[in-house]
């Protein structure tokens, strides 16, 4: 039989256990090693102190303003969207997040089509109208500028390519005469450079199409239809000659063209390529094919201004497959 | 904790009643401003009031039980707090004539509150001696009545860390305890 006390335990007088009590608020059963931190833990708990309680009128206030702001905002939300402010209330309700959702994305959302948004804000935060600038709109603005100055850099293309091709001028200057025919003129010059570039194009259009083509409404060369009709007629019959490869017939030629002078009331000089480019346009797609000088100068008097490109028919005419003493395929 | 009314008492705080609304701050404010004097004792009133206006500010889009409820204030708490510091350490200093009587030094309101109840504070000082994380998570788990996964969320830390924490805390505050020779 042991004649003294068993060794005291020197181990911890407490376990894990223990604390995690302490923590979950179990006092019941504490040991007497947490004695004194389960009293200062049940003092942290005590009842609260007027201090503590003092802000409470500060704290009804806040509520009471965002109370009235809120019911304010959701009213005016209502109104607009015809719902009713318990509506509008559960669907700010829905939102799980802390931060107060633009008034935009809660009319949205009471509307049941929008995602839930994040929660809290200042008062009236949810009536306040959206600050940021509509991305949509912004980019709308930025779409137009960059429309704007595609079309601009098209309409210059356009006209560049319209200077650069051949035959460009023939067409412009066959439009501009166009409405003007008897008052539309057009200097030798001019014509000369034009004929070389008519010349190369060599155009053959049918005999049919010849036939059949009625003159543009967009120009109106006589006062009278039945003077269109007739200058129609007799420009595509005088432009017949330098449309398809038959030998020219310089006296038909000549006489269709004193006529086609005679509709244009005789002005000297007579530009017949101005004054018939609107109805025989369609026979010659890159441009009207030059008129012999000596057409052009069958009504300006004695040979002036028709300079080297004059040949009298009498002197047998311009050299087969030439014109204006340029070679020519017909 | 309110308890079996918490439900009710939120709906009508919802719906508009400041009568239900000052049930719930008056349940758990108290236990905020305990944790804010631990965490911060500088601010913890100026933070307090920052915190319940959230609160209301988020009230209609609440839902959860009263667990949730403590949850997402003390959660709200300690953001403002966070927000508190950041905020001081970009303006360290301030005049001394611009400090008002609520943001004085806690030594001299201390001394009126131990008057009033010298339990309470005394234990609040004890756990300020505490490392910082550990009063912390002692002062979540015991006044808020937060559970360790709950409070882990919160700190951002897994709940053996918080666990382990809060032991040791509880194990330094025996020691101070123990050794102070101090009694309740």
């Amino acid at each position: 039989m042991p004649d003294s006390f068993p060794p005291p335990t020197w181990g911890p007088p407490f376990d894990e256990r223990n604390l995690d009590a302490l923590l979950s608020g179990h006092l019941a059963d504490t040991p007497q090693a947490l004695r004194q931190v389960a009293d200062a833990l049940a003092a942290l708990r005590a009842a609260p102190t007027p201090a503590e309680l003092a802000g409470e009128a500060a704290a009804r206030a806040e509520f009471r303003a965002l109370a009235d702001s809120l019911a304010l905002g959701l009213d005016e939300a209502a109104r607009t969207d015809g719902h009713p402010y318990a509506e509008v209330l559960s669907a700010l309700a829905l939102d799980g997040t802390g931060r107060p959702p633009a008034r935009h994305r809660i009319i949205r959302r009471a509307r049941g089509t929008g995602p839930g948004g994040p929660p809290g804000g200042p008062p009236g935060g949810p009536t306040r109208p959206h600050r940021g600038r509509p991305r949509g709109r912004r980019l709308g603005r930025k779409g137009g500028v960059m429309m704007a100055a595609a079309s601009g850099a098209l309409v210059v293309a356009v006209i560049a390519l319209a200077a650069t091709m051949p035959g460009s001028a023939h067409r412009s200057g066959g439009s501009s005469a166009a409405g003007a025919p008897s008052s539309g003129h057009q200097s030798g010059g001019g014509t000369g450079s034009q004929n070389v570039q008519a010349g190369s194009a060599s155009p053959e259009p049918s005999n049919q199409a010849t036939a059949t083509h009625a003159a543009p409404h967009t120009v109106s060369p006589s006062p009278t239809s039945s003077a269109q009709s007739e200058a129609n007629k007799l420009c595509r019959d005088f432009y017949a000659y330098f449309s398809h490869p038959r030998p020219h017939d310089w006296p038909a030629e000549e006489t269709l063209f004193k006529q086609i002078a005679g509709l244009a009331g005789d002005p000297s000089p007579f530009d017949v390529n101005s004054y018939c480019g609107p109805y025989v346009r369609d026979m010659f797609p890159h441009g009207l094919p030059p008129i012999p000088g000596f057409l052009q100068g069958l009504l300006s008097g004695p040979q002036t201004g028709a300079g080297n490109d004059r040949q009298a028919p009498n002197s047998g005419g311009p050299v087969p497959g030439t014109m204006n003493g340029i070679p020519v395929n017909n | 904790m309110v308890g079996e009314e918490f439900a009710a008492q939120l709906a009508a705080a919802q719906g508009g009643s400041e009568d239900a609304f000052a049930v719930l701050w008056r349940d758990a404010n108290p236990a905020l401003v305990r944790y804010l004097r631990v965490v911060a004792p500088e601010h913890a009133e100026d933070i307090a009031a920052e915190t319940w206006v959230q609160v209301v500010r988020g009230l209609p889009r609440f839902s959860g039980d009263e667990s949730a409820w403590r949850a997402w204030l003390f959660t709200t708490a300690r953001r403002r707090l966070l927000d508190q510091v950041r905020l001081r350490k970009r303006h360290p200093a301030e005049p001394l004539d611009e400090i008002s009587v609520a943001e004085e030094p806690r030594a001299a309101a201390a001394e009126q509150i131990a008057m009033d109840n010298l339990g309470t504070e005394w234990a609040m000082e004890l756990l300020s001696r505490l490392p910082e994380q550990q009063a912390e998570v002692i002062m979540l788990r015991v006044l808020a009545g937060l559970d360790t996964e709950v409070v882990a969320d919160m700190l951002g830390r897994s709940p053996g860390a918080v666990r382990v924490a809060a032991h040791r805390g509880l194990r330094k505050l025996a020691t101070l305890l123990s050794g102070a020779g101090v009694t309740l």
